[in-house]
C-alpha cells in the first residue's frame, strides 16, 4: 500500500500559519486578540483527530493558561502547572522520536533537549511543593519560547512555497487587509473623478467599448504599485467593487431601463485594464463574486432595492460576457464558466441571465445549454406542482445521458428560491448542475473563528 | 480498535510468547500443522492508537504460516477451467483460497467458518450457491471436509469494493492475479511465503474447544452472551456460532430462520458502522469481513435486517456508562418484543473487550439484564489480562445464581500483525458504505459501487436555522464525547461523520444553543455532569450515517452526503424529531484524500490539494514537527 497523501488537522499550511500569528499575539498589536479562539481551535482538532502533534497541543495548553490568567480567572496556578508538566513530560518522553527525525534546518550543534531547569520544575510540580505562580508564569513563557523556536518558527521552512502570501500580512512593509481596502477605495475614487472628466471631454457618441482610457491606465498602475498581483489584495479590490455595490448605480440614478450604460461607460475601461494586468482569473473572480451577491438570501437586502441590485448585477454579468470576446480579456471559456455558474446555482435570476446569454449569437454548444435551461425551467414548474420524486425519473435519466463531463445533474423535490415561491421544508437534494467540490468546502470568510 | 478504549492495552511480547506456549501445549489448531510457527513477536504497535503516525515504527514481522493442508494435485482437482475450479477434499482436510468466490458443494458436506454446508438433498432444487470473501486483510478462512469425500465447485466472482483508484487501503487485498490463474478471482496459496504479493497472510485458526462449544451451544441454547478481554476472538467466535445456528446440521440442530445479533461493541460493529450499538436480525451466513456485508442497507432484497441502533462514542466510554446500559437495555427490550413473535430464533450478544477489562461492574449488570442461557468467556489464562481469581469467582457465582451455563474457552487472538490496522478496517467499512449503490439483480447478487470520489456525489441540503426561504430541517448537532468550543464548532463539524437520529421525545429542544455568527444549533452540555446528555434510547434510534461535506452559513444550510441506498430515508425525517449526532465516529480521513488519489489515477497532478490533505512527502519533510505524545503504559 502506497500512502501518498495524509490527512492533517489543519486545512492547509495557510491555516496553520494564521493560527501561529493568532497564538503569538502581542499586546499593542494592530490585529485583534484571537488567542482564546485559536486555543479552542487546536482543542477541537484534538477531539476530531484523536491525536495531534505534541508541540501543537502543548502550545494550546500553555497559551490557554496565559489567556485565563489575563482574564483574571481563579485557579490559574494549577492551570499553569498542568500545562508546564504535560509539556515537559511529553517532550522528554518523545526525545528519541524527536532526535531521530530532526531536520536539516536545525543548526548542527543545537539539540532538542529541554533546558534542565524546565525538567526540574516539572519534577517539583509533580512530586514536591508546587512552585509559586510567578515561577510558573516565567517557566510557561520559557516553554512558549522553546516551542516557537522548535515548532512554530520552522514551519516557515515547510510551508515556505505557499507561505509568502499569508505571512505577508504580518511583515512590516507590506499591506494589511485594512490598508489594502483603504488603498483600493482611494484609487477607485480618484478613478471615478478622472474618468468622469475624461468622458466629458470625449467626443460623442461615447464609446463604451473603448479601452483607451488614461484614467483606467493610471488607476491600474497605481493599484499594482501598491497591492501587486497578490491574490488576497485582488480579492479585497473585488469585494470593494462588487460587495459594496460600487459598480451598481444608486437606485435613484437608474430611472430608465437603459441607464446601466452610464455605469458601463464609467467602469468598463478599468475592468479591461485590470483583467489585462492581473492574473487571468480576475474576470472569473468578479463573476463569482457577483453570483454571491445574486444568491444572497433576500432578507439581507432591503426589499425595495433588492431587485434593482440583482437586475443591475445581471446586466453587468451579461455585459462582461458579451464583451469577453472583444477586449475584456476573456474568452469562450469565460462565458462557459458563467453559464456553468448559472446552472450550478439556479435561481430565478441566474436562469434569466443564462437565457439572455443564450439568446445571443455564437455560443458554443448552444443546443446543450439551451436544453439545460429548459430542463431547469421545467423543474421549476414541476416543483410548483409538487410532483412526486419518482415521476422525475425519465427527466433525470435524460439529463444523465447528456455528456456533461465531470458534472452531475440532480433534480429533486426541492423548491426553487425565488420571490413568489413557497418556503422550503425538510431536506432537499442539491439542485442544478453539480460540479465536484472537495469535501470540507465552506463559504469564503468562514474558515476562521465563528 | 479495542485499543482506543481506556482499558485496552497493547499485548506485550511476553504475553504473545505465553499465548504461543499455550497454543502449542493445547494442540488446539484445527489446521493440522498450521501452528508449526507461532508468532515470534508482537510489535508494541499492534494495538497502537495512532496507526497513521506510527506506520514507520512498525517493523513488519513476516512469519510463515501454513494456511491449509489440501494439495493442489491432479488427484485432488476434479476439474478446472479459466475461472472455475472443482476440488475434492477428504474428511478433516482443509482448503483455503485468497480472494472472493462463489461455491457449491457437489458432494458431501463442508464447514466454512462455522457454517455447515451440505450438498442439496433434493434434486429439483437449484444448487445452493454461497459467496465467500477472503481478503488478505483478515485471517484466511478454510473449507474443511466433513464427509469422507467432498467435492466443492468454486466459481470466480466480481471483486467487491474496487476502490483502488481512490484509496490505497483497497490495494492488493484480493487474489494475486498473476501468472496462469489470472482469470480466477481466488488464488490458492498454501503458505504465507508463497504469496506472490508477499502479504502477511495468516490462517483463521479455530481451537478445538471452540468447535465443541459451538456444537453444544447451537444444540442446547437460544440465548448466548460472549465476553472476554480485548483481542481474544469474541467476534470471531460469535460469527462462527451465528453461522452454525443459521446453517444447522445433523439430527440435533435444525437450521434457524435467523439469529438476533445484539452487538454492544461500538468499535468493531459487525452489521452497522462503527460508533453504534445495534440489534440486527441476521439471516445470511457471514463469510466475509464487515466491508463486504453492509447489510444495514434497507431494501427488500437484503435478507439481513437492522432492527434498531443507537449512536455511541467510540473514544470516551467513561462518561457514558449509564447511557451504555440504557442502550443495551433498550435493545434487549426490542429483542424481547420481536422474540415474542418468533421464539425459535436465537439471540447472540457480543460485548466489547473493555467491558470485561475495565468496566467489570457494568458487565455484571449486562449479564443480569440479558440473563443468558449460556455465558461464553474467552479467556487468556496466562496473558496479562488474566481474569483475576476474584473475577472468575464472581462470574461463577453469577452463573450459579441465575442458572446460566458458564463456559470458559481459550482465547484466539491474531497470529501476526494484520495487514490493515483496526482504524483502517473501520475506514474501509465506512468507505464501502458511502460508495454502495445497491446490488445487481442477477441470481448471484453482487454489490455495485460508485467509483468516483464522494465529492462528485450530489449532496443533500438541510436548513439548520429557519430563513425567509426555508424552514429549519432538523433540531441541531449533538456532540457526544469531548466537547468543542462554539467558536470552533463549524470547523469541527465540517467534514465529520454524523449519525442521523430520530427521536420522538418532546423536550429535545430545551438545551439548544447557537454559535455566534454562523448560528449553528448545538446541544449544550449539562452543567452538573459536564457532558451533553445523550438522547433517551427508548425514544430514539439511528436512521443512517451521513458525511457533513460543507456549510453555507449565509443561507443557513449544511450539505451532507448519503449513500444512494439510504437516500429514501431522507424523506422520512421530521424536522422537530431529527438530531445529528457527531463525535461517535473517527475522523473520515479516507474521504479527504479520495480526490487526491483519484486525480493521480487519472494522470492529473495535484496543484491544489483538498482541505486537510498533505502529500506524504511534505509530512516527511516536517519530520519531528509531527511527533505525537508517546503513550506510556498504565501501571497500577
Amino acid at each position: 500500500m502506497e500512502t501518498k497523501f495524509r490527512a492533517t488537522p489543519w486545512r492547509d499550511g495557510k491555516e496553520l500559519l494564521q493560527l501561529r500569528s493568532d497564538l503569538f499575539w502581542k499586546p499593542g498589536s494592530k490585529v485583534e486578540d484571537r488567542r482564546a479562539e485559536a486555543v479552542d481551535k487546536i482543542l477541537a482538532w484534538r477531539v476530531r483527530c484523536g491525536e495531534i502533534p505534541l508541540m501543537l497541543e502543548s502550545t494550546a495548553d500553555l497559551v490557554g493558561a496565559v489567556v485565563k490568567d489575563e482574564q483574571g480567572e481563579g485557579g490559574v496556578r494549577m492551570e499553569y502547572a498542568m500545562a508546564v508538566a504535560r509539556f515537559a513530560t511529553g517532550i522528554s518522553d518523545t526525545q528519541t522520536d524527536l532526535r531521530r527525525s530532526r531536520r536539516s534546518w536545525l543548526a548542527p550543534s543545537t539539540s532538542l533537549d529541554l533546558p534542565t531547569h524546565l525538567l526540574e520544575i516539572r519534577h517539583r510540580i509533580v512530586h514536591r511543593h508546587l512552585p509559586t505562580l510567578s515561577t510558573l508564569k516565567l517557566v510557561a513563557q520559557e516553554a512558549l519560547d522553546w516551542l516557537w523556536q522548535w515548532y512554530w518558527w520552522p514551519l516557515d521552512h515547510v510551508f515556505s512555497s505557499n507561505a509568502e502570501e499569508s505571512v505577508e500580512g504580518h511583515d512590516a512593509g507590506s499591506l494589511g487587509a485594512i490598508e489594502a481596502k483603504e488603498a483600493a477605495e482611494k484609487i477607485l475614487k480618484t478613478y471615478i473623478r478622472n474618468r468622469k472628466l475624461e468622458t466629458k471631454t470625449q467626443k460623442p457618441p461615447l464609446n463604451t467599448l473603448d479601452p483607451e482610457s488614461r484614467a483606467a491606465a493610471t488607476a491600474t498602475s497605481a493599484y499594482l504599485s501598491i497591492a501587486g498581483p497578490c491574490a488576497r489584495n485582488t480579492e479585497i479590490l473585488i469585494s470593494v467593487l462588487v460587495d459594496e455595490l460600487t459598480l451598481v448605480p444608486a437606485p435613484s440614478d437608474k430611472k430608465t431601463k437603459g441607464s446601466m450604460s452610464g455605469a458601463f461607460v464609467l467602469w468598463t475601461p478599468l475592468l479591461a485594464h485590470l483583467s489585462a494586468s492581473l492574473p487571468s482569473s480576475f474576470l472569473e473572480r468578479i463573476a463569482k463574486r457577483m453570483f454571491c451577491v445574486l444568491n444572497l438570501p433576500p432578507r439581507e437586502m432591503a426589499d425595495a432595492t433588492e431587485n434593482a441590485i440583482r437586475e443591475a448585477i445581471c446586466e453587468w454579468l451579461l455585459h462582461i460576457t458579451s464583451h469577453a470576446h472583444t477586449h475584456l480579456s476573456g474568452s469562450e471559456k469565460f462565458m462557459e464558466c458563467v453559464l456553468e455558474m448559472c446552472f450550478t446555482q439556479p435561481t430565478e435570476w441566474t436562469l434569466r441571465l443564462a437565457e439572455s446569454i443564450l439568446e445571443r449569437e455564437g455560443v458554443r454548444d448552444h443546443g446543450f445549454w439551451w436544453r439545460l435551461l429548459e430542463v431547469a425551467r421545467d423543474e421549476d414548474m414541476q416543483v410548483e406542482g409538487e410532483r412526486a420524486p419518482g415521476e422525475r425519473a425519465s427527466l433525470i435519466s435524460e439529463i444523465n445521458n447528456m455528456d456533461v463531463g465531470e458534472m452531475e445533474f440532480s433534480t429533486s423535490v426541492s423548491k426553487q428560491q425565488g420571490a413568489a415561491q413557497r418556503k422550503q421544508r425538510g431536506p432537499w437534494k442539491k439542485i442544478g448542475l453539480w460540479r465536484s467540490q472537495p469535501i470540507g468546502m465552506v463559504a469564503d470568510g468562514w474558515q476562521g473563528y465563528d | 480498535m479495542e485499543g482506543t478504549n481506556p482499558g485496552a492495552r497493547p499485548i506485550s511480547a511476553i504475553a504473545a510468547a505465553k499465548l504461543r506456549a499455550r497454543e502449542l501445549t493445547d494442540q488446539v489448531s484445527q489446521v493440522d500443522g498450521a501452528q508449526n510457527e507461532a508468532p515470534s513477536s508482537y510489535s508494541e504497535a499492534t494495538a497502537s492508537d495512532y496507526e497513521e503516525e506510527s506506520d514507520e515504527d512498525v517493523t513488519e514481522v513476516f512469519t510463515n504460516f501454513q494456511l491449509c493442508n489440501w494439495r493442489y494435485e491432479n488427484t485432488n482437482v476434479i476439474s478446472e477451467s479459466g475461472d472455475e475450479l472443482t476440488i475434492s477434499l477428504n474428511k478433516n482436510k482443509t482448503a483455503s483460497f485468497v480472494g472472493c468466490y462463489d461455491f457449491v458443494v457437489l458432494k458431501g458436506a463442508i464447514n466454512v467458518n462455522g457454517a455447515n454446508i451440505a450438498r442439496n438433498p433434493g434434486k429439483s432444487e437449484t444448487p445452493n450457491v454461497h459467496r465467500a470473501y477472503a481478503p488478505s486483510t483478515h485471517p484466511i478462512m478454510t473449507i474443511r471436509g466433513l464427509d469422507h469425500e467432498n467435492w466443492i465447485h468454486l466459481l470466480s466472482c466480481k471483486e467487491p469494493v474496487p476502490f483502488v483508484n481512490i484509496s490505497p487501503l483497497f490495494t492488493n487485498i484480493w487474489a494475486s492475479n498473476s501468472g496462469a490463474n489470472s482469470a480466477k478471482s481466488f488464488s490458492f496459496i498454501p503458505q504465507t511465503t508463497q504469496d506472490p504479493l508477499s502479504r502477511p497472510l495468516t490462517p483463521l485458526l479455530t481451537p478445538s474447544a471452540w468447535l465443541a462449544c459451538t456444537e453444544e451451544t447451537a444444540t442446547t441454547s437460544l440465548k448466548v452472551l460472549v465476553i472476554g478481554a480485548p483481542i481474544t476472538g469474541k467476534s470471531s467466535f460469535a460469527r462462527r456460532l451465528l453461522n452454525r445456528y443459521i446453517t444447522g446440521f445433523g439430527k440435533n440442530s435444525k437450521p434457524r430462520d435467523g439469529v438476533y445479533y445484539l452487538d454492544l461493541d461500538p468499535c468493531n460493529s459487525e452489521y452497522v458502522l462503527h460508533g453504534q450499538v445495534s440489534l440486527a436480525l441476521v439471516r445470511e451466513v457471514n463469510l466475509g469481513p464487515t466491508f463486504t456485508h453492509l447489510s444495514a442497507v434497507p431494501s427488500k432484497e437484503v435478507k439481513n435486517k437492522l432492527i434498531r441502533a443507537h449512536s455511541f462514542p467510540i473514544k470516551t466510554m467513561d462518561d457514558y456508562r449509564e447511557y451504555f446500559y440504557s442502550c443495551a437495555s433498550d435493545l434487549y427490550q426490542t429483542y424481547l418484543n420481536h422474540h415474542y413473535r418468533n421464539s425459535s430464533i436465537p439471540l447472540v450478544v457480543n460485548t466489547p473487550g473493555w467491558l470485561f477489562s475495565s468496566e467489570f461492574p457494568l458487565l455484571q449488570r449486562i449479564i443480569s439484564l440479558v440473563k443468558p442461557q449460556r455465558l461464553i468467556h474467552l479467556d487468556n489464562l496466562h496473558a496479562p489480562y488474566d481474569a483475576q481469581p476474584s473475577i472468575l469467582e464472581t462470574l461463577t457465582t453469577i452463573a450459579a445464581h441465575q442458572n446460566i451455563s458458564y463456559n470458559q474457552i481459550p482465547a484466539q487472538g491474531p497470529l501476526a500483525l494484520s495487514m490493515r490496522s483496526e482504524t483502517e478496517l473501520r475506514s474501509m467499512q465506512m468507505q464501502a458504505y458511502f460508495h454502495t449503490t445497491g446490488s445487481t439483480k442477477s441470481e448471484r447478487r453482487t454489490p455495485t459501487y460508485n467509483l468516483k470520489p464522494l465529492s462528485h456525489m450530489v449532496p443533500w441540503e438541510l436548513c439548520y436555522e429557519g430563513t425567509s426561504t426555508a424552514y429549519q430541517s432538523f433540531v441541531g448537532f449533538m456532540i457526544l464525547g469531548e466537547q468543542v468550543a462554539p467558536s470552533a464548532l463549524l470547523g469541527f463539524l465540517n467534514g465529520s461523520l454524523v449519525h442521523i437520529v430520530s427521536s420522538s421525545s418532546v423536550d429535545i429542544q430545551n438545551s439548544i444553543q447557537w454559535t455566534k455568527a454562523s448560528r449553528i444549533p448545538y446541544f449544550e452540555e449539562d452543567k452538573k455532569s459536564g457532558i451533553v446528555q445523550p438522547l433517551d434510547p427508548q425514544t430514539s434510534s439511528v436512521v443512517c450515517t451521513a458525511l457533513v461535506r460543507s456549510f453555507d452559513p449565509p443561507h443557513r444550510t449544511v450539505q451532507i452526503i448519503m449513500p444512494k441506498t439510504h437516500e429514501h430515508l431522507m424523506y422520512t425525517l421530521k424536522p422537530e424529531h431529527t438530531v445529528f449526532v457527531a463525535g461517535c465516529c473517527e475522523n473520515p480521513t479516507w474521504a479527504f484524500t479520495e480526490d487526491a488519489y483519484y486525480a493521480e489515477s487519472e494522470g492529473k497532478g495535484h496543484d491544489v490539494l483538498p482541505p486537510w490533505v498533505e502529500t506524504a512527502e511534505k509530512i516527511g519533510e516536517m519530520g519531528y514537527l509531527n511527533t505525537i505524545r508517546r503513550v506510556r503504559k498504565f501501571h497500577q
